[in-house]
């Protein structure tokens, strides 16, 4: 099996009409999922005994349950409860919530690997809980979600092609499309690996002079 | 205490979950035919991943058997015809969700696909075909491939056919290329697969011959293809059926059949 570029050329504008629907959806799913995601995980840590069992609940069935399901429940079973989103916005809605879990539990643990002992420090400074949270801990934890929230950001890029099932054309899909009319199946699917590589490179590279700055 | 009303929570959301998903699948029924001809557009969905029933052409446009036999229908209806593509697993899904007015993708009538949507006539019939050489050897019927080593892709209709006859040596191959290319090099004697998929190949290996059986070991493959309407569509349903007939009649069918399977047609709808 030999790789044929020209079709890959040939196909480009095709393929980045897909790519426009990955990134779009990507990002704004993850700015709704990193605005949610990080107000379930401060509710979750010092939301009190309710609020903190509730966003418990929704992180451990949320993030035990395939993003497919979600995506499905609120394209396909919301409308009967006279909620019709349309497709990119369902699809948006749907990841945004599923990946809010997940940066939930990265907050979290980045809250928690800063040593108790600066909270009680701030405290013997007579700084109320708030005034340590917002002077002392999450200056800190900025730096420490970054890596892993470029990675979610990866990640989520490639579950878009979930999408693909509400009817949409992403980037994964279209390049099925091209793969099935012409009995091709690895060129296309090169093609857009190296659009995806085109997408994540930079995030990654940004979030890295993040991370350096911040530190 | 705490875990109780965790368990209790969970509980209901899932019960509150599937409470949902019941709902769907519940839209308008009898109004589907009314609102094309009001819209003037016939919206349907297919997964344009399956040549030569639906993929794209050179400008990425959809085209296909299927796309085709939905655009003369359409025209019977008075009406243009959209096609949105989606993977084929939540095709029948959407349909139900009213996303859609028809599914067609090249869909076999299945017992379980019949308890979600109602299918129309069926307008293609999947026979198996069983492509040889002719200078080679000699197949008149399935039991002439007795003894002879047969090449077919996993899993497929053709893979689990050539097993129930006994006495023939099944090579499997993970892509119907590779087994049709191992024929061409006298590696296999013969290859099993689906009738349309064999004739494309054997029209430009003139060295090769394809002859089509819908029985092998006395089980019948037929698999029949049909358009998709939402549950309890009847109307609908019945304007599809009439349309596909008279495109039978009309000639439309097996020019659109010759086109993208270059035989004549073995089946008609009616």
């Amino acid at each position: 099996m030999k790789l044929d570029f020209p079709l890959i050329w040939q196909k480009l504008p095709f393929l980045l009409g897909g790519a426009w629907t990955t990134f779009s959806l990507t990002c704004v799913s993850m700015l709704f999922a990193t605005i949610a995601g990080l107000l379930i995980g401060l509710l979750n840590m010092f939301g009190g005994k309710v609020l903190g069992a509730i966003t418990r609940v929704y992180i451990e069935v949320v993030r035990g349950t395939p993003a497919l399901l979600l995506i499905c429940i609120v394209y396909f079973a919301l409308p009967s409860a006279g909620i019709n989103l349309p497709q990119f916005t369902a699809a948006a809605v749907s990841l945004a919530a599923c990946y809010a879990a997940y940066i939930a539990e990265v907050f979290r643990s980045a809250v928690e690997s800063i040593p108790k002992g600066q909270t009680e420090a701030a405290f013997s400074l007579g700084m109320s809980r708030m005034q340590s949270l917002r002077y002392v801990i999450l200056p800190q934890t900025f730096r420490r979600i970054l890596p892993p929230l470029a990675n979610e950001f990866a990640a989520l890029i490639k579950d878009t092609s979930l999408v693909a099932f509400i009817s949409m054309e992403d980037l994964l899909y279209r390049s099925k499309m091209v793969s099935a009319s012409t009995f091709d199946y690895l060129s296309p699917l090169l093609g857009a690996a190296m659009i995806y590589l085109a997408m994540t490179l930079p995030i990654m590279q940004w979030s890295r002079s993040l991370e350096r700055k911040a530190s | 205490m705490k875990k109780r009303l965790f368990v209790c929570t969970v509980f209901c959301l899932i019960v509150s979950l599937f409470a949902a998903t019941m709902f769907v699948g519940c839209g308008s029924k009898s109004a589907t035919l009314a609102s094309i001809k009001k819209a003037g557009v016939l919206n349907w969905g297919s997964d344009p991943t399956f040549a030569p029933f639906e993929f794209i052409d050179k400008n990425n446009q959809p085209t296909g058997f299927d796309v085709e036999l939905v655009g003369a229908i359409a025209k019977k209806l008075g009406v243009s015809s959209k096609m949105t593509s989606g993977d084929f697993g939540g095709l029948l899904m959407s349909l139900s969700g009213n996303k859609f007015d028809l599914v067609c993708a090249a869909m076999t009538i299945t017992p379980d696909r019949q308890k979600k949507v109602d299918f129309s006539i069926p307008y293609y019939r999947a026979d198996m075909g069983i492509m040889f050489k002719p200078a080679r050897v000699s197949i008149t019927k399935p039991e002439d491939l007795v003894g002879k080593k047969v090449g077919v892709q996993t899993g497929t209709t053709g893979d689990i056919s050539a097993r129930k006859i006994k006495g023939v040596d099944v090579h499997s191959y993970p892509d119907i290329q590779l087994a049709t290319l191992d024929l061409e090099n006298n590696k296999v004697d013969a290859v099993v697969n689906d009738y349309p998929v064999c004739t494309a190949y054997a029209s430009t290996h003139p060295d090769l011959k394809v002859i089509d059986t819908t029985n092998i070991a006395g089980e019948d493959l037929t698999q029949l293809y049909s358009i998709a309407v939402r549950k309890g569509d009847t109307v609908f349903k019945a304007t599809i059926d009439k349309a596909l007939r008279d495109l039978a009649k009309d000639g439309t069918y097996a020019v659109l059949y010759k086109k993208y399977f270059h035989a004549n047609p073995p089946y008609l709808p009616q």
